[in-house]
């Protein structure tokens, strides 16, 4: 793991890539989050419930979905600190991602707030069943967004 | 169906190649690999490149045919994330197996290092369920398989320590492997030392950011007994997609994509799994290892860590894996490591390995286990010399 002298080379044109990403069809869960909802969307054909929210029924593939509330309880399954981040992210400081098992049964990835992102700490407290909450984040700026807390 | 033999491989040094592009990159497999077979450019007429788009070429297949004129041939890239180039390996072989040509050339390739690191933890981040999980929450792919770590070492009581072991073990074939990008061995206090990336998963857990190409020549039964005295054969190689999407996971101790396509593999090459001499599984972190070796069926689930500690996947071991460093230590060119575990396993059964690390060869089988994302993609391809 030498550090090597860097190679003769030419920088490339600079490039910035930013993307339009629709939400037409999980608009109801992004205006539910703005006022304190937690929303998904559920089967009107097969009761089939999914999150993340989606339109059309992976299961049955019916395009026939209503948006139900969900309970904001749930526990952890497992969770990691991000030390190393990536560019967009590099002002945050070091954040828990875990899944989470909610009340109803579905699975969901977010931001673990309220434990302390240190190894000791992260061993001690880590463990799957603990109980969490579901708590919905509307920022100044940028969009709203969903954490875990512990319950 | 036709048979399918491996008759050429080509390896290039494995590292922050800032001395190449990705055509001169490639042109270092290319070459030994078609001297290897004892063919001529022209005579390729099926050309398939796995790449997983990393370099400023935004049409990697024609950069790397156009610097190694490779003119003759139909050809295409193929993407399949970490797994690019099982995927390749996979087209060339149908296209050969189904009798639309005789040869076909797969040449894995990959620039990693024209980014600077940050902006390729942003790339790899994004490459999973990106609106849910990246765009929301920033979960890099150390992360994915910390959360995976955490969720093993919890069911299984498996330590931080076994997880290094599995990080001796590949630094120490690396040191003798001269493509790899890490040439030292190192001890677990080293290992346990080093600083977290994503908790639970340390710097020496996790594989590097690497350059580095590996091509490979097959050729339809007849052909390939005109071409070469120690064909090596394709048994079986097969595929599975699963989720992206962590919600949608049933569990994080395994990867089914990974076990459905070992399980169809040996099915198909009509072998079990303690027929494998030596094999070659998809360590991105030391983790993995360990869950490969159980998705793949070396041991039940749970066990894996216990084959470690007792020093069994060491050369004289049960099984003998990732004896050429593993992409942990020979490095982790994502669209190049699927043909690199294949030039190491064709050399392994033709007895032709690096000595220091050449595994016994008993019943003439060898495994390889290539993971695209976290289990997003799966490659299992099962070779023998018989």
């Amino acid at each position: 793991m030498s550090k090597k002298e860097e190679k003769p080379f030419i920088l490339s044109r600079p490039l910035t890539l930013i993307y339009k990403l629709p939400i037409s069809k999980t608009l109801p869960f992004w205006e539910g989050l703005k006022k304190g909802k937690f929303l998904t969307t559920k089967c009107k054909n097969c009761g089939k419930m999914t999150f993340p929210p989606q339109a059309d029924c992976p299961s049955c593939y019916s395009s026939e979905v209503e948006w139900v509330e969900l309970s904001k309880e749930a526990e952890l399954l497992t969770a990691t600190a991000i030390m190393v981040k990536p560019t967009s992210f590099a002002q945050e400081e070091t954040y828990i991602v875990a899944v989470a098992k909610l009340k109803e049964g579905l699975k969901a990835v977010g931001w673990l707030k309220g434990i302390k992102p240190d190894p000791a700490e992260l061993k001690e407290k880590i463990k799957p069943g603990m109980k969490l909450k579901v708590e919905t984040v509307v920022p100044k700026e940028g969009n709203p967004y969903y954490v875990f807390i512990p319950a | 169906m036709r048979k399918v033999a491996v008759v050429g491989v080509g390896h290039s040094k494995f590292g922050r190649r800032d001395d190449v592009n990705l055509g001169e990159l490639a042109f270092e497999s290319i070459k030994p690999a078609l001297e290897d077979a004892g063919l001529a450019p022209e005579d390729i007429p099926f050309l398939v490149v796995g790449n997983g788009g990393f370099s400023e070429e935004t049409l990697p297949a024609v950069a790397i045919a156009d610097y190694a004129e490779l003119y003759n041939a139909e050809m295409l890239r193929v993407e399949a994330a970490c797994a690019s180039s099982s995927a390749a390996l996979a087209t060339g072989y149908h296209a050969v197996a189904s009798g639309k040509v005789d040869v076909a050339m797969v040449v894995g390739c990959e620039k990693m290092t024209e980014l600077d690191t940050p902006y390729v933890v942003e790339l790899i981040g994004r490459a999973g369920f990106f609106f849910w999980e990246f765009q929301h929450f920033g979960l890099t792919f150390p992360g994915y398989y910390a959360l995976h770590a955490a969720a093993y070492l919890n069911q299984y009581g498996a330590t931080e320590e076994h997880l290094a072991m599995v990080a001796v073990k590949n630094h120490k074939y690396a040191a003798t492997n001269p493509y790899a990008q890490f040439r030292q061995e190192i001890t677990i206090e080293q290992a346990l030392k080093s600083p977290y990336i994503a908790w639970p998963l340390k710097l020496f857990d996790c594989c590097p950011i690497t350059d580095g190409s590996a091509t490979v020549v097959l050729a339809a039964e007849e052909k390939a007994k005109k071409l070469t005295d120690t064909p090596v054969w394709i048994e079986a190689i097969e595929g599975c997609g699963g989720s992206a999407n962590l919600s949608k996971r049933e569990s994080f101790v395994g990867l089914k994509a990974a076990q459905v396509a070992a399980e169809k593999a040996f099915k198909k090459a009509k072998i079990t799994p303690n027929k494998i001499d030596v094999a070659n599984v998809h360590d991105c972190f030391t983790i993995a290892e360990l869950m490969a070796m159980e998705d793949v069926g070396f041991c039940r689930r749970g066990e894996a860590y216990k084959l470690v500690e007792e020093g069994q996947t060491y050369i004289g071991g049960k099984i003998p894996i990732n004896v050429d460093g593993g992409l942990k230590a020979k490095g982790h060119p994502i669209g190049a490591t699927g043909t690199s575990m294949i030039y190491s396993l064709t050399k392994q059964l033709r007895g032709e390995y690096i000595k220091s690390n050449q595994a016994p060869i008993k019943n003439g089988y060898a495994l390889a286990h290539n993971v695209g994302g976290t289990g997003h993609y799966a490659y299992v391809t099962i070779l023998c010399r018989k």
